[in-house]
């Protein structure tokens, strides 16, 4: 009777040591940034050993309602989850036939409240809220501007620009990329009021500091998301949930398998990702998708009973317009 | 010495075969002989400017194919090495034998900034260099007005630079060049950046830059001293390099290079927009590497004739002409270029269609 209960508190030491070290060790992982291939700390990602996705594998995700977006809009949308205002900007000439303009709608129907015409051109990352103010970053310049939203007399107008770091600035090794400039689509805010973005080429969150676009931290994860937005859980700790479409993931890495390339149209990868070590925690996928792999905004979130990272919900664009969706993963729903 | 082109992780292995077709370079593929050659219809060399999208070869009326009995002389002349780990563009001022090499600036070069070598045409031993301020990847360098014009596309900008001895390397001016947003485009495909992604480059008769807009499909007249677009062609969308000369009658000759599949890859990765709605993705297409030599009627922008090497030892990269002179047989001449491929700076002489 001694001996199997040696063997037993022998057994539930053993097993209780190997997940404190294995807890250090996430835990170690979880704060280390993971610098780059080359560079002193490196560790490769673990593959994913899991099962593939299955349809309701990533738990509760719906689209609970949609808006109107303004005729022809091509673009971007940011919201203020304090308030639940939304604000839509839409790309430039030669992107989008018209001049970029930013729209304040009301957020019970889609109509437009307020408008503003910019001056931006092509392409554009993801607007922001923080602070009264939009940022909106013109990757191909490497610049982000700070427009008035909350002054209805100033709506629109460009009160600072700043420079933002260049891949040359990244310290990359051995990485050739053809473009000097950072390419980024998605932006959130993090819990100390800096922005994230996500570098698709390089698969990196970067934290900028939005007074002078500095760089704050830099953490590795998946290539090829299409939006970001951050969720603030508490106690300086995000998470950050993305989308990806697998054909623009011509560069995005095998891993998890959630996020890898498949043939059928719009099928639209979300995950969740932790914001200090960039490791997806977890994701879904969603055939036929009804939004796109663009643009997101966090309009709530809040803790859920049984489920480990809380209840998004939030706003992406699709063919229907405005679409606000909610989404609560499941724990490990790869 | 690493003459690896530019490459996004997986990008070559997401290279397509379908987009070929939109590429207009179907048919070179359906033939599937190395070495094979298409000719264009004589009219073609004095066809008006085409303001549709480019056709493939077989499309136009009166095409036909020719093959090896068309006597294309193409061969090697020599390779030489150009400087260690060289990843750029070359350029040549044929009346003077001067040539030029110019290294990307990081981050498409990562062992330093953008360098500027003249280097021997015969032995590529460098004269002389000077450090340069550009950044990425860019087309090549054109002598034009006694000095080298270099786009940075991504800046639209056109940057003078001299070459004197003294003044080596020394950027003397530089000209706005015009942004999409400011020119007439078919605006069919959305495009993502403001600025015209020039390509390939070379100089006219005239003093006037001809380049290539993949973008657009277009060649592009510019001049040098105001930034201007002075005459616009369309043509072929997947060109890397090219090179112009004067033919006997009259005719511009435009010599390209060019690689379809990653041209496609390009044109897609260019195009792929996360906030829109998309068309299909790029299908694989396995198989071996091919490059393609085309001459373009300058005027028109038509294919005069073209050339698939498959397993080249060259890259579909930038040319720089060293002599073109009329060959007893030939409707388009013997041209002596340079370009460049895994084992350095070649040399090659082709004949297109001595028989043709």
């Amino acid at each position: 009777m001694r001996d199997k209960t040696s063997t037993r508190l022998g057994l539930m030491l053993a097993l209780a040591a190997a997940v404190a070290f294995a807890g250090i060790v996430q835990a170690q992982q979880a704060t280390d940034p993971n610098p780059r291939p080359g560079q002193p700390g490196h560790y490769n990602h673990e593959e994913w050993q899991g099962d593939y996705p299955s349809a309701t594998a990533g738990g509760d995700f719906d689209v609970v309602r949609t808006l109107p977006l303004p005729e022809g809009f091509l673009g971007n949308v940011a919201a203020d989850p304090e308030t639940g205002r939304i604000w839509l900007v839409s790309f430039g000439p030669p992107t989008a036939p018209g001049p970029s303009t930013v729209y304040e709608i009301d957020p019970r129907n889609g109509d437009v409240l307020r408008r503003a015409e910019l001056p931006l051109k092509g392409d554009l990352s993801s607007p922001v809220y923080l602070d009264g103010h939009l940022y909106q970053g013109v990757f191909h310049e490497s610049k982000m501007h700070k427009i008035v939203v909350d002054d209805a007399e100033r709506f629109g107008e460009i009160v600072a620009t700043v420079d933002l770091p260049k891949l040359a600035d990244l310290n990359l090794v051995d990485e050739a990329h053809p473009m000097p400039f950072i390419e980024f689509g998605g932006v959130g805010v993090t819990p100390d009021g800096n922005l994230v973005i996500h570098a698709d080429d390089v698969g990196e969150f970067i934290t900028l500091d939005p007074d002078d676009g500095s760089i704050v931290a830099r953490t590795r994860t998946l290539k090829a998301l299409g939006g970001i937005f951050a969720a603030h859980r508490g106690e300086g700790d995000y998470l950050i949930v993305g989308n990806s479409d697998p054909r623009g993931g011509y560069c995005a890495l095998s891993y998890p398998p959630a996020l890898s390339r498949t043939p059928e149209q719009r099928d639209i990868s979300w995950a969740v990702m932790d914001g200090a070590s960039g490791e997806v925690l977890a994701s879904v996928r969603r055939q036929n998708s009804r939004a796109y792999a663009s643009g997101v905004s966090l309009l709530r979130y809040e803790q859920a009973n049984g489920a480990p990272y809380g209840k998004f919900a939030f706003l992406a664009t699709g063919e229907e317009g405005l679409l606000e969706i909610e989404w609560t993963p499941a724990r490990d729903a790869y | 010495m690493s003459f690896d082109r530019v490459r996004r992780p997986g990008a070559i292995a997401t290279a397509t075969g379908c987009a070929v077709l939109l590429l207009g370079l179907a048919a070179w593929t359906a033939t599937g002989q190395e070495g094979h050659e298409h000719h264009a219809p004589q009219a073609a060399a004095s066809a008006p400017a085409a303001p549709t999208p480019p056709a493939a070869p077989t499309a136009q009326a009166g095409h036909r194919h020719d093959d090896h009995r068309m006597g294309s002389e193409f061969r090697i002349v020599r390779v030489f090495e150009p400087p260690q780990g060289f990843r750029g563009n070359l350029a040549v001022d044929r009346q003077s034998g001067r040539l030029w090499m110019m290294s990307f600036g990081p981050p498409a070069n990562t062992r330093g900034p953008s360098v500027l070598y003249e280097a021997d045409l015969e032995t590529g031993r460098v004269l002389r260099s000077a450090q340069l301020p550009f950044e990425g990847q860019f087309g090549p360098p054109t002598f034009v007005d006694g000095a080298l014009h270099q786009v940075i596309a991504h800046e639209s900008k056109l940057y003078r630079i001299s070459v004197d001895p003294e003044t080596f390397g020394r950027i003397v001016g530089s000209v706005d060049l015009p942004t999409l947003d400011r020119i007439a485009h078919d605006g069919e495909v959305p495009l993502r950046f403001p600025f015209i992604g020039f390509r390939g480059m070379t100089a006219t008769a005239e003093g006037k830059l001809l380049a290539h807009a993949p973008d657009l499909g277009e060649l592009v007249e510019i001049d040098p001293a105001t930034g201007r677009l002075e005459r616009r062609v369309q043509t072929l969308r997947a060109v890397e390099g090219i090179a112009a000369a004067r033919g006997e009658r009259g005719q511009l000759f435009v010599l390209a290079s060019s690689d379809p599949v990653k041209a496609s890859f390009e044109y897609h990765v260019r195009r792929f927009m996360w906030r829109a709605s998309h068309g299909t993705v790029p299908s694989v297409r396995h198989g071996k590497d091919a490059v393609y030599w085309v001459l373009l009627d300058g005027h028109s922008g038509e294919i005069l004739t073209s050339l698939r090497q498959l397993d080249p030892r060259t890259h579909a990269a930038s040319l720089a002409l060293v002599d073109h002179r009329s060959v007893e047989g030939s409707r388009f001449g013997r041209f002596t270029f340079l370009t460049t491929g895994d084992e350095g700076v070649f040399t090659i002489e082709w004949t297109p269609g001595m028989r043709s």
